[in-house]
């Protein structure tokens, strides 16, 4: 009785509902994540302590105040009764967040996902985030012709580092081909073939949605082509599941005939056509019409027309489907800018003033510029270039006179007074005092004022801060004129923000490459303040490894006060890449080069690559080793192997080299190399003479053995075609018997290579100096190693290896100058032209170098711009060929095609 | 064969014991989140709550609490949409109007009454806004209404005779209005759910 009664009683709990835990005091609170405690977070004004009663609302409040900490995803509360009342749980559940995203089949699309839409690295998980990438990627591949494609996800949540990879499982189904192409409209001006042709989506090609907008492209070009703009072509897609086939109904309806003409002046149809935009747009409106009245105004300004008067006129014939725009124009007379003199100016050098003005004076294939409203303009550009230099009271004005179509200009300048900066304050600042903030600004107290500066200074100060772990600082200087005397002060208005450090840095999505790699390629680190400069800089050098096909370095959407952490994401590159390509040089004549690497091996960034070059005169085999973390060191290094047979004027050879190298990286434009390597060379058939007399005592298989360094300075904007900058390279290397080599001498050679904008084209100019020397008992440096010289990279005036002894010398200087320009007004994109000069000569020894030994050629080129560098056909002329010992004298002029600068 | 009956009797019941003891002891979810919509938190208390509103606004039929929880992420998704939409004010004097209409407040807090009065005056208040004022009702629309709607309905309830259209234009009408409503808005609400951040927890 007793136990059945307890037994009654003990049942009790169990039909109660929660609410019998309201209205009971809390005896203990505690937060649980899964089998382990998690300390209660100081949330200011917890809404439930201990001795609380429990109500639904303060629970409620309670599991609020967890949730806005931002740190957990889910919080359920449970209750279990206590002697002294209920004890409390929060059992929580932390957030994940995504990190690494996957398509599989990775081979289904051309490009990673991340390439298609924005994947969210670093965000919280959740499912609804998923579904929506699942919706995206079929959509995705829908137009990727999957018509029928399922993607279910497979999420990964990794519990120590609380990431989440998700795979996406794609079943694409078959691509859907093209079915029925039908073409409607447009008729009356092209034949069904053409159009069918123009759109180039057959029936039974597989269905790729870049593909249709390209025949939507062409087709609508088709018709702009020939004059009807405002032509719309728009296509209907039908798709058959049961034949995975899409129907297209291309419907084209095409615009107006639109007649473009110039009157007054000619102008040809195709430069009319670069000058009037509504054939680019495919489109007329009164706004491109105008447009293009502008454009054939600077045409004429450039032409020398320089008082030109254009008028424009749409006329519109509805009923005709055509519109007509005629352009008629006065040219007037036309002129020559003689001269641009500019007076009064002395902080500004003329050819700073004149470097940002319209007005030139007339030049190689140019009348000059002029125009009244460039004068205008150009009047204006440079008040405010005095203005941003801190100038006070400028005046510029301009005016030009004219005489029998010549025009001259004259530019006068009142400078005024130069600003100074009467005091600079700082507001708003605690982290760091004002010392602090003086320290190395570009800004000085009693320093010249320029808007410019200020910025720069404001620049700086966001630096520092970043420095400090304050990301979200602002700074928003102000500039005022002082309570007394001249000058500006300027008050740098500080909004600090919150201070973070880096907590945890996190890596994703290397599947072959070491974590190490990335930590070293990046230059962040835990625990110390979070810089997005850093950061960026830390995204940049890891793209720069080249292991990356994408970088993302993001903060992990936490809520947590003072701290970022960091995720580092990565989507790697292919290892194994093959490159191959095509040349071709006068001497050598076509080439070819195969060459397949093997990147990041063990995920160590190590590779190997081999590489195959043949042409007829010279077939090579390399194979080269990168070790990028020589003994530890931060050095690059390389072991190469390569095994060459070459035919050159003066000899054969047959070469097996074996070399080591140290790259040492002193900034991004420097570099310092030391090189030891080891070399049989099998000298062959060395002439003397044209007539191919041979030296027997040079033939043989000789070793060399050396070692060396090279200090590399690469300071040009462009390495294929270069504008502005400089390349200088120092070589100096020795062969030694100590190296076991077969022969002692030391190898010293400089090239230096400048360039600078000169008017429309650039100027180039480089010297080659270079001195063999043999010692301990060597009588001569093997002719592989002399120097040789003409050709189309060193003496123009000569053939390959034409200039100086016919075996080679131990000294070379070589000088060239060139200047290159380009050919706008030609119909052609892309083409230019060089004059050249170039001197020097190859001498026996270094004692032999003397300024009468110079030869001198003279000459001029065309260049070709192609994205791998200028096709070049240049034409040398020898200015004083000298009697040859067989009687003949050096040839005159030589010629020369070939890719790529001279130097 | 009684002690060994006796034996496994108390065996049972000391089994039985440690398990009521045990079931005693264990901790018992007494709230929880159930829903986050736009980062916004629902519980199990906030259904819980709703459901009594529910009922002492004598709204429909007893449902269950997933059918209420969708409600609510419903109710969240309009008040987020509000809040983007200018010139939604609800008078407190209204609120107070409604309140006094409740016969019985079943025990809820009268706070929590208002604030489910203002949520859904406010969210009347937007959909006249958004789509009430561009619908119009047409001839026909009422003429299908009263035919196929409400002659029926006055038939089955007995209605003789049944009240000839122009008698109850205005019903018909504003009936029709109400129906188009609720489609414009069941659709509006589909696609901001789409475009939502929703998640559930079983």
């Amino acid at each position: 009785m007793v136990v059945r009664g307890l037994i009654i009683a003990l049942l009790l709990p169990l039909f109660a509902e929660a609410q019998q835990y309201y209205g009971t005091r809390v005896a203990g609170l505690a937060v649980s994540e899964g089998s382990s405690e998690v300390p209660l977070q100081p949330i200011q004004s917890f809404p439930l302590k201990v001795g609380d009663i429990i109500t639904s609302p303060n629970v409620r409040a309670a599991i609020q105040a967890l949730y806005d900490t931002g740190l957990f995803s889910f919080i359920e509360v449970d209750a279990t009764p206590d002697d002294s009342g209920t004890r409390i749980t929060f059992r929580v559940r932390r957030h994940y967040f995504f990190s690494t995203f996957r398509l599989r089949p990775a081979t289904l699309l051309e490009r990673s996902i991340s390439t298609y839409f924005r994947l969210p690295v670093g965000e919280k998980f959740s499912n609804a985030t998923v579904d929506r990438l699942v919706q995206d990627t079929v959509e995705l591949l829908q137009s990727e012709g999957y018509f029928g494609a399922k993607v279910s996800p497979e999420s990964e949540f990794d519990d120590r580092t609380r990431l989440v990879r998700v795979t996406l499982n794609a079943e694409p189904g078959p691509r859907a081909r093209i079915g029925a192409v039908r073409i409607l409209g447009g008729e009356q001006t092209f034949s069904r073939e053409e159009l069918l042709d123009a759109f180039d989506v057959d029936t039974g090609s597989v269905f790729v949605a870049t593909g249709l907008e390209q025949g939507i492209a062409d087709l609508r070009a088709k018709f702009t082509d020939l004059g009807f703009l405002n032509t719309r072509v728009e296509v209907q897609r039908n798709y058959d599941s049961s034949a995975n086939a899409i129907d297209l109904n291309v419907s084209v309806e095409p615009g107006p005939f639109t007649l473009v003409e110039a009157r007054g002046y000619d102008i040809s149809t195709d430069r009319l056509r670069e000058l009037v935009p509504t054939f680019e747009e495919g489109t007329v409106d009164p706004d491109l019409v105008e447009e293009g009245r502008v454009e054939i105004d600077r045409f004429l300004q450039r032409e020398g027309y320089f008082e030109a008067a254009v008028r424009s006129e749409l006329i519109e014939a509805p009923f005709d489907n055509a519109t007509q725009i005629i352009y008629s124009i006065e040219p007037g007379e036309q002129h020559r800018i003689e001269t641009v003199r500019i007076d009064g100016n002395t902080f500004f050098s003329e050819n700073e003033l004149t470097s940002r003005m319209q007005i030139r004076p007339a030049a190689f294939l140019s009348h000059g510029g002029f125009g009244t409203d460039l004068l205008d303009q150009d009047v204006r550009a440079i008040q405010i270039m005095y203005r941003n230099a801190g100038f006070e009271g400028t005046e510029v004005s301009g005016r030009f006179s004219e005489e029998e179509h010549v025009i001259n200009v004259v530019i006068e300048i009142d400078e005024g007074e130069q600003r100074l900066v009467s005091s600079i304050t700082f507001l708003g600042n605690t982290v760091l005092t004002d010392a602090d903030l003086r320290e190395n600004l570009p800004l000085k107290e009693g320093g010249l004022f320029t808007p410019l500066v200020v910025e720069e200074t404001r620049n700086v100060l966001t630096g520092y801060y970043y420095s400090k772990g304050h990301p979200d600082v602002r700074i928003e200087p102000a500039v005022e004129p002082p309570e007394t005397g001249p000058g500006v002060r300027v008050t740098f208005r500080i909004t600090e923000g919150n201070h973070y450090q880096i907590g945890t840095i996190l890596v994703s999505g290397n599947e072959v490459t070491q974590d190490k790699i990335i930590f070293r390629h990046s230059p962040i680190y835990p625990n110390t303040p979070y810089n997005p400069e850093d950061v960026l800089d830390a995204q940049q050098r890891l793209y720069a490894t080249g292991l990356f096909a994408r970088v993302d370095v993001v903060t992990l959407d936490e809520n947590l006060p003072g701290v970022r952490n960091l995720l580092i994401q990565v989507e790697e590159s292919r290892r194994i890449l093959v490159t191959y390509g095509f040349g071709f040089q006068e001497y050598e004549g076509a080439r070819g080069t195969i060459e397949v690497s093997y990147n990041n091996l063990w995920g160590l960034d190590r590779s190997i690559s081999l590489r195959l070059r043949g042409s007829r005169r010279e077939q090579r085999f390399q194979a080269t080793y990168r070790e990028p973390q020589l003994f530890n060191w931060n050095l690059d290094g390389f072991a190469s192997l390569f095994i060459e047979r070459t035919k050159r004027r003066s000899f054969d050879a047959n070469r097996f080299d074996f070399s080591i190298q140290a790259l040492k990286r002193l900034s991004p434009q420097q570099n310092l190399l030391f090189t030891t390597s080891y070399q049989t060379v099998n000298l062959r058939d060395v002439r003397d003479n044209r007539q191919a007399i041979k030296i027997p005592e040079e033939n043989g298989v000789i070793q060399i053995a050396r070692i060396g360094g090279s200090l590399i300075r690469d300071r040009r904007d462009d390495p294929i075609n270069p504008s502005t900058g400089s390349f200088n390279t120092t070589t100096f290397q020795v062969a030694t018997k100590a190296l076991a080599s077969e022969v002692n001498f030391t190898s010293l050679f400089n090239q230096s290579t400048f360039y600078t904008p000169a008017g429309i084209g650039v100027v180039a100019a480089s010297l080659r100096l270079g001195w063999n020397r043999t010692f301990g008992g060597t009588e001569r440096v093997p002719i592989s190693e002399r120097y040789f010289a003409g050709g189309s990279t060193t003496l123009r005036g000569f053939d390959l290896d034409e200039a100086g002894p016919q075996t080679g010398g131990n000294a070379i200087v070589i000088g060239n100058a060139e200047y290159r320009i380009p050919l706008t007004k030609l119909p052609i994109q892309g083409i230019g032209a060089a004059a050249f000069y170039d001197t020097g000569n190859v001498f026996n020894k270094i004692s032999d170098v003397r300024l009468t030994g110079f030869t001198h050629t003279t000459g001029f080129g065309l260049r070709y711009q192609t994205p791998l560098g200028p096709i070049r056909i240049d034409f040398g002329i020898n200015l004083n060929p000298q009697p040859l010992p067989n009687g003949m004298r050096e040839e005159r002029t030589q010629v020369f095609f070939t890719l790529g600068h001279a130097f | 064969m009684s002690d060994l009956c006796t034996g496994l009797k108390l065996r049972a019941h000391r089994f039985l014991w440690i398990f009521l003891v045990a079931s005693a002891l264990h901790a018992e979810v007494i709230d929880r989140i159930l829903a986050v919509v736009q980062n916004r938190i629902i519980t199990l208390s906030d259904v819980r709550q709703e459901r009594s509103i529910q009922l002492a606004l004598a709204e429909t039929a007893t449902k269950d609490d997933a059918a209420i929880l969708e409600e609510l992420i419903d109710i969240y998704l309009i008040e987020a949409q509000i809040a983007q939409f200018p010139g939604i004010e609800v008078d407190e004097a209204d609120v107070e109007a409604e309140l006094n209409k409740i016969p019985d407040r079943k025990g809820i807090a009268v706070n929590d009454l208002r604030q489910g009065i203002r949520r859904r005056l406010e969210a009347s208040r937007y959909f006249d806004l958004r789509f009430r004022q561009f619908i119009n009702t047409s001839e026909v629309e009422i003429q299908k209404y009263y035919d196929e709607v409400f002659a029926p309905e006055a038939r089955r309830r007995g209605l003789d005779p049944i009240p000839p259209l122009q008698d109850v234009a205005r019903l018909a009408t504003n009936n029709v209005v109400e129906e188009k409503l609720a489609h414009e808005i069941e659709i509006w609400l589909a696609t901001v759910r789409q475009g939502s951040d929703i998640e559930t927890f079983d």
